[in-house]
């Protein structure tokens, strides 16, 4: 594997090379783009963002001094762009009630999901995480889908490790319990089929 | 309690997953390219093409020469003997000013003298 580190290209950059940056807008412009989609919920604006976020990484890059990962200080850029442009647009988001699941009821939630065709189950759960607010969209996906550590979501956020872990939490029951109003139907529909 | 809090984090992580990444559109790379391409492109310094030090070498000469021959041949002028044979021996063609020459030769200099007075006022009017 002779892939590029992130601050070998970075490197390249500061010392003039501005077409590596083009190597790290590759690497990262999907994930940089869906954290700004998540948060914003419209893809015009999305990519705005996201363009906007990765010149603002290039203007700042010679004050990157790689104390955090590349990707953890480029994600706090497009975390903190798309907060103001929620706050420019003052977007009003209504909360569903949290329910509380029962163990029985995530294993229905998955074999309900089974169920589905796979662009069915895309467009469901990203249905849900539409549902959530903007900032426990951008936690998750953070969190489930990038890997990132609660420390790293925490220095991306700048809230507190203790306030992410909360976060995390209210906002995967939250994500269960819109899951259950999608499934319940479908597996009431399959059981009454199978009786 | 604990499994179910596994199972929970288990499942999200595959929905989140299969889900996978949202994509761009395919020109956003290219913006961002494009702007990156702005910003970096570097303005060459203004450069002339004959150095200054080569206009001063010039003037020197066209005035010294002008002072020189209006020296030698002007109705007003003091006796021009340098002193030296050298200078005797190349026997310059006599050229005779008239006045009015005289004058366009002093104007043409002016307009010389205010391309440089007029190139600074301008930069200062619409310089960056």
């Amino acid at each position: 594997m002779t892939s590029k580190t992130d601050q070998y290209l970075i490197d390249k950059v500061l010392g003039g090379d501005s077409l590596a940056y083009g190597e790290l807008v590759d690497r990262y412009q999907n994930f940089v783009f869906t954290v700004a989609f998540r948060m914003l919920r419209n893809r015009e604006e999305a990519e705005e963002v996201a363009q906007d976020s990765f010149i603002k990484a290039f203007d700042s890059l010679p004050g990157f001094r790689g104390e955090s990962k590349f990707s953890t200080w480029l994600y706090r850029i497009v975390y903190h762009k798309s907060l103001d442009r929620i706050k420019k647009n003052k977007r009003q988001q209504h909360l569903e009630v949290i329910e509380e699941i029962t163990a029985q009821q995530v294993v229905e939630i998955e074999n309900g999901l089974e169920y589905m065709i796979q662009s069915e189950r895309h467009e469901l759960i990203g249905n849900c995480i539409q549902k959530l607010s903007e900032e426990d969209a951008a936690i998750i996906s953070l969190y489930y889908f990038e890997e990132q550590s609660v420390k790293e979501i925490s220095v991306i956020t700048g809230l507190t490790e203790d306030n992410i872990k909360i976060k995390l939490y209210r906002s995967r029951k939250r994500l269960f319990s819109l899951l259950k109003g999608y499934i319940k139907p479908e597996i009431s529909a399959k059981n009454g089929k199978a009786i | 309690m604990e499994k179910q809090f596994d199972r929970e984090e288990e499942l999200l992580k595959k929905l989140l997953n299969e889900v996978g990444a949202e994509i761009p559109s395919a020109g956003m790379k290219d913006n961002i390219m494009r702007q990156i391409s702005w910003k970096t492109a570097k303005i060459k310094p203004y450069k002339p093409l004959i150095p200054a030090f080569m206009w001063y070498i010039i003037g020197g000469v066209l005035l010294s020469s002008m002072g020189l021959l209006y020296s030698m041949y002007a109705e007003v002028s003091f006796n021009w003997d340098l002193g030296s044979p050298a200078f005797n021996f190349f026997q310059l063609p006599v050229l005779e000013f008239s006045k009015i020459m005289q004058y366009a030769i002093a104007l043409v200099g002016l307009f010389f003298l205010q391309i440089p007075i007029l190139k600074r006022f301008l930069d200062r009017q619409f310089g960056y």
